[in-house]
């Protein structure tokens, strides 16, 4: 909890500074670039996060973004045998499925229907060819994981040598398919890329606005509930879990949306578009705060990691949940690969995703997940994350060389580890 | 007394939450055996600890030869002749004998390293003649049993030129030969000058060796037996404040001719005689032997953690093919594993959350944990089993090791046990929640659970058992009824000698 206090005002003082620094970091459009970024590697740092907490690695993100970028734009250029087949398959779909929004205006109602026919409208031609294409890409996600999970639980090789084994082997298959060419997609299949990483979600920022405010207040009130519950059975205020999703969701909020932006200075209400990556970030987020905190199979994932032997004495299935680790860290990677492709338009088999495993691995690190297992929260990989974007930002702002970049952040996180350190012990000695 | 060698005065120390210590003193004369006894939470550990130079008090004074020394940190109690030999044996187990005892003060000059080795080689070599372990210097530590590697440490204490061998709980993990060979060398050192502080439960070991005792309770001291009056009865009473009638309570009742669980040719290693016995409804079947008899290993067969090479475990009659853990918990078949901080708890995790950990999967409601029945689950076991915490959402690491205990018992007890298998029940547990834990068997057995209690303390397995198997080297050595029963037939059983061969 400390740890977690402690980011959090680490995270709102650079943003504070940042602010202060420079107008140009204060406008509409520094702010939505931030939380472009931050959604794009948020979702990298929360699979590494819920991998890390079973205290499992995975080194090969990295190759697994480069791979899935590229054969996802292979299935879509209809390249491969497997491109080809995705292709075939989704001609010979019945009708009413290649042209959804047909069937579906007997059935639902008007507002709806002419909401839905401008989002799909937009694009042309079979519809369900890209998400089979995107389906695939998931797929090829899961089975990496699957392949990482199994070695590691059942052929027993540490997952540090299994995944940086992968970082070279899934490179190389990405390679090898590519025939080492740069993949892209030209002027194709511009409204899936409308669609999946259009610049501002088609959905409008007015409704994610609406849903984040529900989000918070939800949060809030089931907050002031245990509160309240604790306070009646006469025990100790509960600084749990609830507290530090609120205070997380909080603190995300205030980079994104620049409240203290320039608009808001001058007093106009200005409702920003929201950055497609963002929006999945929040949902994946939402998701994994309820599966990591809330549900049983979350304790497993906190119970391996901070006992394997223990948790397997208690009935849990081990080797199960660690393998569903890997999965769900290699199949977030597969869906950066397609929200890369989906903002690059193409796709470089030998460098896209390079180094990315490390920039995943640091988010969760920086954001309380412990490489021993057994700790770490989604709230804090959030947070994590987000120090992750605004430091370089705010190294440029400065005046910073902007070669040192690289150099300002592994500062960073050997800053907040060490200080981590020290806080502990002195919680130790003093408390 | 004559002027005492080492004495500590008025000792006082705090821990985040907990008066560990409160003017607490001790005196120990040369070439003296002082054992120190409390409840767990008493606080010996942590005076001991201050001893050694591994936390410093918050206030109080400690005098060696009457002159006060302040001694801040290993090292320096290690100068001044102090040495803290751990209940965990801290030794570097690929190295050899004679590394571990000169480790980090290796001879710097001279030669290559290979000569260096044979140089302290031959210089421990004298040592380890003296504490009659019978192996050479060059021995990997990985390979000596439990009970040698505790006489390396206590080699390395002797080679520090100590004075003051503080030994906790040194025989917690020893088999009864390798006890009495420790008393022999502390003997020897007894005669040698040199003192002895002895931690220990086992209040029987303290009545043969200790030339006087110090009670602590409550981070306070309760009280001093001079040799005349070291008696079992007498340190319980000092310890607990009160006489504690009816240690082991167990309250033989008919047991019940059904057959719970049925064990037959059971083997989990290559070359290893099969296994058979049966368990019935509402009885306390004691399982005795040496250390690395096996005793282990079957109960962690049955329970799914190692693999059934041969044999049939039947639950109720009906076959059960356990893979894991989890397919014996289904069947009601439960272990309380030997090493709770390893294998029964996870130490960060809160009273609660090791509580619930087994039965989640019942208290979830679409896949989420279930806050408030949850809770109802970890209150309800604290209750019952008088769980000392202030709290079920506080850390289990911060409870003493007979509330831990009681926590892993929580954890399974919570589900209604067909076959319950305790691994050392009791091992590293004060003698109050002993009494409770014993009181906790004889209720369960009376509800018809069928209780397998695996233990290396004799007096538990007389006490407790309604029938006792022994195990020797990887099978049944034989089977004791309660009218047979006595400590040297278990022993006979034990160390092979009663076998019709």
């Amino acid at each position: 909890m400390k740890k977690f206090i402690g980011i959090s005002a680490f995270l709102l003082i650079i943003y504070a500074v940042l602010l202060a620094a420079d107008a140009g970091a204060r406008t509409e459009s520094n702010h939505f670039n931030l939380a472009r970024r931050i959604g794009m590697y948020g979702i990298l740092s929360l699979g590494a996060g819920m991998l890390i907490v079973t205290g499992g690695i995975d080194l090969s993100i990295g190759s697994v973004v480069g791979l899935s970028a590229t054969v996802f734009a292979m299935l879509l250029r209809g390249e491969t045998h497997m491109g080809q087949w995705v292709h075939r398959v989704a001609a010979r779909l019945p009708s009413w499925l290649r042209d959804g929004s047909a069937y579906l205006d007997k059935y639902l109602p008007d507002r709806l229907i002419s909401f839905l026919n401008r989002s799909i409208d937009r694009i042309d031609g079979p519809w369900l060819m890209p998400a089979l294409c995107v389906l695939s890409v998931l797929v090829l996600g899961v089975l990496v994981g699957w392949i990482n999970g199994m070695l590691v639980t059942k052929v027993r090789v540490q997952a540090f040598v299994v995944t940086l084994c992968g970082l070279f082997v899934y490179r190389g298959v990405s390679r090898w398919l590519a025939e080492d060419q740069v993949k892209g997609l030209g002027n194709a299949h511009e409204n899936l890329r409308d669609v999946l990483y259009r610049d501002t979600y088609p959905f409008g920022g007015r409704i994610f606005w609406i849903a984040l405010l529900a989000v918070l207040i939800l949060t809030l009130a089931l907050c002031a509930l245990r509160i309240v519950r604790a306070a009646r059975a006469g025990r100790a205020w509960p600084v749990g879990s609830t507290i530090a999703a609120v205070l997380a969701e909080a603190i995300s909020v205030l980079p994104v949306y620049g409240i203290v932006s320039e608009q808001f200075l001058d007093r106009r209400l200005v409702i920003f578009d929201v950055p497609t990556s963002f929006v999945f970030f929040f949902v994946i987020a939402l998701a994994a705060t309820v599966f990591l905190h809330f549900s049983i199979h979350g304790r497993y994932f906190f119970a391996i990691g901070a006992n394997e032997k223990a948790a397997k004495y208690s009935g849990v299935e081990t080797d199960r949940y660690k393998l569903l680790a890997y999965v769900l860290c290699s199949t977030l990677a597969a869906f950066y690969g397609i929200l890369f492709l989906m903002q690059e338009n193409s796709s470089q088999p030998s460098s896209t995703g390079n180094f990315l495993e490390l920039y995943a691995i640091a988010g969760a690190v920086l954001g309380g997940c412990s490489l021993r297992g057994g700790e770490g929260s989604v709230a804090g990989v959030i947070i994590g994350t987000s120090i992750f974007v605004l430091l370089p930002n705010l190294s440029t702002m400065l005046g910073i060389n902007p070669t040192l970049e690289y150099t300002v952040l592994g500062g960073a996180l050997l800053m907040g580890t060490i200080l981590d350190e020290v806080l502990r012990r002195f919680g130790k000695r003093s408390t | 007394m004559p002027l005492p060698l080492l004495e500590a005065r008025q000792i006082s120390k705090t821990f985040p939450g907990v008066q560990a210590l409160q003017d607490v003193g001790l005196r120990l004369g040369r070439g003296e055996v002082l054992a120190v006894v409390g409840e767990n939470g008493a606080g010996k550990s942590t005076l001991m600890k201050i001893l050694g130079g591994v936390y410093t008090p918050d206030s109080g004074t400690i005098h060696l030869d009457g002159k006060p020394v302040s001694i801040g940190d290993v090292d320096k109690a290690q100068k001044l002749g102090i040495v803290l030999i751990h209940q965990e044996l801290n030794l570097a187990e690929n190295l050899d004998i004679a590394g571990n005892i000169f480790l980090g003060r290796e001879p710097t000059w001279g030669g290559p390293l290979g000569i260096i080795r044979r140089r302290i080689a031959s210089d421990a070599e004298p040592i380890l003649r003296r504490l009659g372990l019978d192996r050479s210097p060059r021995t990997r530590v990985a390979d000596l049993p439990i009970g040698q590697q505790q006489l390396v440490e206590i080699a390395r204490a002797l080679s520090l030129k100590s004075r003051v061998i503080i030994m906790d709980e040194p025989t917690s993990s020893l088999t009864q030969r390798e006890t009495d060979r420790l008393y022999e060398v502390i003997a020897d050192l007894k005669r040698d000058g040199i003192s002895v502080v002895y931690i220990s439960h086992r209040l029987k070991e303290i009545e043969m060796i200790a030339d006087r005792v110090t009670v602590l309770r409550d981070g306070r001291n309760a009280g001093e037996l001079e040799r005349g009056e070291i008696r079992h009865e007498a340190m319980v009473r000092l310890m607990v404040g009160r006489a504690l009638k009816q240690f082991f309570q167990r309250n033989r009742a008919e047991v019940a001719p059904n057959t719970v669980l049925d064990i037959r040719g059971l083997r989990w290693a290559d070359g290893q005689q099969p296994i058979s016995f049966e368990l019935r409804a509402g009885e306390i079947v004691g399982m005795a032997g040496l250390i690395g008899a096996g005793r282990t290993e079957l109960a962690e067969t049955i329970f799914g953690i190692r693999k059934r090479l041969a044999g049939d475990v039947r639950i109720d009659g009906r076959p059960l093919r356990v893979r894991r853990p989890r397919e014996a918990i289904a069947a009601g078949v439960y272990l309380v594993p030997e090493d709770r901080r390893s294998q029964g708890l996870i130490l960060a995790d809160s009273v609660r959350g090791n509580i619930s950990l087994p039965s989640l999967q019942r208290l979830q409601r679409f896949h989420l944990v279930a806050g408030r029945r949850e809770n109802a689950l970890a209150e309800g076991q604290r209750t019952r089993l008088n769980i000392r915490t202030p709290d079920v959402g506080k850390s289990v690491g911060l409870l003493s090791g007979g509330n831990q205990q009681k926590v892993v018992l929580g954890k399974w007890l919570g589900r209604n046990p067909r076959v319950l298998i305790l691994d050392e029940p009791t091992r590293g547990v004060d003698v109050g929640a002993k009494a409770e834990i014993y009181a906790l068997m004889d209720e369960l057995a009376k509800s018809g659970v069928a209780v397998l209690m695996i233990s290396s303390d004799l007096e538990e397995i007389l006490g407790m058992s309604d029938r006792v198997l022994v195990m020797h080297e990887g099978h049944l050595a034989g089977e004791l009824s309660r009218a047979e029963l006595s400590e040297e037939a278990v022993m006979r059983l034990a160390t092979g000698v009663g076998e019709a061969a």
